[in-house]
């Protein structure tokens, strides 16, 4: 129960966070808000770090470091950076259902690399996500 | 006010999939560095604050230009770091009191709930066509059983 509690207030952070970056998007282009908001997430993170789990900032390793490295290019400079702009230049109702299909590529990742099964419930779910794309793309108006 | 304009849309929506596919690239490597027993928010604190490293060189221009913009557009930018932070703290807490069969399904959810925020508070700035819904909502529903997939 508390497992899904987490995840409904999980669903709520996301969704917020989706509406504000439309709304700041508005005044300030998507690069500012990215920029603002991984340094805000850092400093809030190193925080709550340093208070809480001081002892695993003496633990860190190159290697670790090197990973942090890495996913910070991927993560923040090409995700979140193109998410936003996602959501500026097509709006919430178009970009966050789009988003939503990292499990997808994820497993597109897996079957290719990992030689990971194609099942039907992947099939069917691909199919959803591929006919719910046509329609969002065939659509024009507003962003 | 800045607006994209319908011309912007399909190269937003090649942005929104090319970040779908750079987070599940991400998702690989994160699920490499938790096995190192290093804590999730030590993780979320250095990669967002490199992040903002590797990012100041290509907002700088950006950031130039939007010294005058209103000042409600940096204090909206600045509560989306709290609410990621938060977001990723509460997805990583689901996932120790559930299963992942359990988790991933319902997180993948949360485009109708910023579909319903964008329906109440901006109407008139976004398009809620029946096209745009129903393709939102079969999109919604796919990557949910894309989810329940990869899980089984």
């Amino acid at each position: 129960m508390l497992g899904v509690v987490y995840s409904l207030l999980t669903v709520a952070g996301f969704a917020f966070t989706y509406f504000i970056v439309r709304l700041a998007t508005q005044h300030i282009r998507a690069s500012t808000v990215t920029l603002i908001s991984a340094t805000v997430s850092g400093i809030v993170g190193f925080a709550i770090v340093a208070i809480f789990l001081r002892e695993q900032l003496l633990g860190i390793t190159l290697v670790a470091f090197g990973w942090f490295l890495l996913v910070a290019f991927t993560q923040v400079l090409l995700a979140r950076y193109l998410s936003y702009t996602s959501v500026h230049w097509a709006g919430i109702t178009r970009a966050t259902p789009i988003l939503s299909t990292t499990p997808l590529f994820a497993m597109i990742l897996g079957v290719v690399f990992l030689d990971e099964r194609v099942t039907p419930l992947l099939l069917i779910g691909t199919l959803a996500i591929t006919a719910g794309i046509i329609l969002i793309v065939r659509q024009q108006g507003r962003a | 006010m800045r607006d994209a304009g319908t011309k912007m849309v399909p190269l937003g929506i090649v942005a929104a999939l090319s970040a779908a596919a750079f987070y599940a690239a991400t998702s690989v490597m994160v699920r490499i560095v938790m096995k190192t027993d290093v804590h999730p928010f030590v993780m979320v604190a250095f990669t967002s604050a490199l992040g903002a490293a590797l990012l100041l060189p290509v907002a700088a221009r950006g950031l130039k230009e939007d010294r005058k913009a209103p000042l409600r557009g940096f204090a909206w930018a600045a509560l989306t770091g709290p609410l990621t932070l938060a977001a990723v703290g509460f997805f990583y807490s689901a996932l120790q009191h559930s299963p992942v069969v359990v988790v991933n399904p319902l997180v993948a959810t949360y485009p109708l709930g910023s579909i319903l925020l964008a329906r109440l508070f901006l109407s008139r700035h976004e398009s809620f066509s029946p096209s745009v819904v129903i393709g939102a909502l079969l999109v919604v529903g796919g990557s949910v059983l894309v989810s329940i997939a990869a899980v089984n």
